[in-house]
């Protein structure tokens, strides 16, 4: 498992590597896109985060509402919300989306922490489980806290047109703006996630091959998803590097390309074990 | 009187689903306790680790008395 690791680890720098050449600043004024986007590599990411989707949806088909099969319901959802926060990108790129780049932002890390905490409670879960709870099978409660969090994403996105204009005068250029609020935000929920990551990984012997498998791909894809909200830290809020937002953004895929091969990589190996097992 | 086939089904369908009880179904003989307990350790102890199977499955030994081993 070090091994494939320290694979993933020189793939995501291989990757890295290549796709730097292809950044530059071209504003593309009046074009099909804006230009914050290199399409081909948005739509590579799409098809690995899609892949990767698929894969854990065979694996909630298979299991269904079973103690095994309820944490990848929920992990199911997050991963939805995470390529949605990229299509957002791309509609935004394509010019589908009218809204300004700031309220762009605060609505993409808002989708993302409803990831985030859904990605949260598939992990305790999978701990009680380890514990030795057994009531962790798909109830009314969780049903209820999915669909709860489902109409929270589609307000959200209902929202943000109406409160554009707002969100421009309020919040950009305030002190929470200006610190980067949403970014510790996201560490701190990153945290959280990768202290049930690892307590499932130390306690290997109550949690069990099949939940292992994909720990360190999700460990990876948490360092990789923290280093882009560093990157927007650095750039967007305390301003530490200057450069333009086609520049800023084409750098974030940088880090959401190895990532979502790294997730649709650990899918994969899951269901194969899954499928050699049962 | 549940048989330990029954049991074994009874342990693994909350946790894997519905589709494993047809597996065990087709696949499993009561009369051979040692391989259904074989089966269902090795599929239990992927999901809940070695300590948790050990207990869970020393359960069902202890209920129906029956003379098998642990690998």
């Amino acid at each position: 498992m070090r091994k494939k690791s320290s694979l993933l680890f020189t793939l995501s720098i291989v990757i890295f590597l290549l796709i730097f050449p292809l950044i530059s600043a071209d504003d593309n004024e009046g074009g099909l896109t804006r230009g914050d986007l290199i399409i081909p590599v948005e739509a590579i990411i799409f098809l690995f985060m899609t892949g990767a989707i698929i894969l854990n949806a065979k694996i909630v088909l298979k299991f269904g509402k079973s103690l095994y099969g309820t944490p990848f319901i929920y992990i199911l959802f997050g991963l939805i919300l995470m390529e949605l926060t990229r299509i957002l990108y791309m509609l935004f790129d394509f010019r589908f989306l009218n809204l300004s780049h700031e309220t762009l932002n605060f609505l993409w890390h808002m989708v993302f922490y409803i990831g985030m905490v859904s990605f949260i409670i598939a992990l305790q879960k999978i701990k009680n489980t380890a514990q030795g709870n057994k009531k962790g099978i798909f109830s009314k409660k969780d049903y209820y806290l999915l669909s709860s969090l489902g109409i929270l994403t589609v307000i959200l996105l209902i929202i943000a047109f109406p409160l554009d204009r707002w969100l421009n005068s309020a919040y950009v250029g305030s002190a929470a703006d200006k610190l980067g609020l949403q970014h510790f935000l996201a560490f701190i929920l990153a945290g959280l996630l990768a202290s049930y990551l690892l307590w499932i990984k130390i306690n290997k012997e109550y949690s069990g091959e099949f939940v292992s498998t994909i720990i360190t791909p999700f460990l990876l894809f948490l360092i990789l998803m923290s280093l882009n909200h560093f990157w927007e830290l650095l750039t967007e809020n305390w301003k530490i590097i200057l450069l333009s937002d086609e520049i800023i953004e084409k750098v974030e895929q940088l880090f959401w390309l190895p990532a979502s091969i790294i997730l649709f990589y650990g899918f994969l190996s899951l269901n194969k074990i899954i499928k050699k097992s049962i | 009187m549940d048989t330990i086939k029954d049991e074994v089904i009874n342990l693994l369908v909350p946790i894997f689903g519905a589709g494993i009880k047809d597996m065990v179904e087709k696949y499993f003989d009561a009369d051979n306790p040692q391989e259904l307990i074989d089966m269902a350790h090795e599929l239990l102890a992927k999901f809940m680790g070695n300590k948790n199977t050990d207990k869970e499955i020393n359960e069902i030994i202890k209920k129906f008395k029956i003379n098998v081993r642990l690998y």
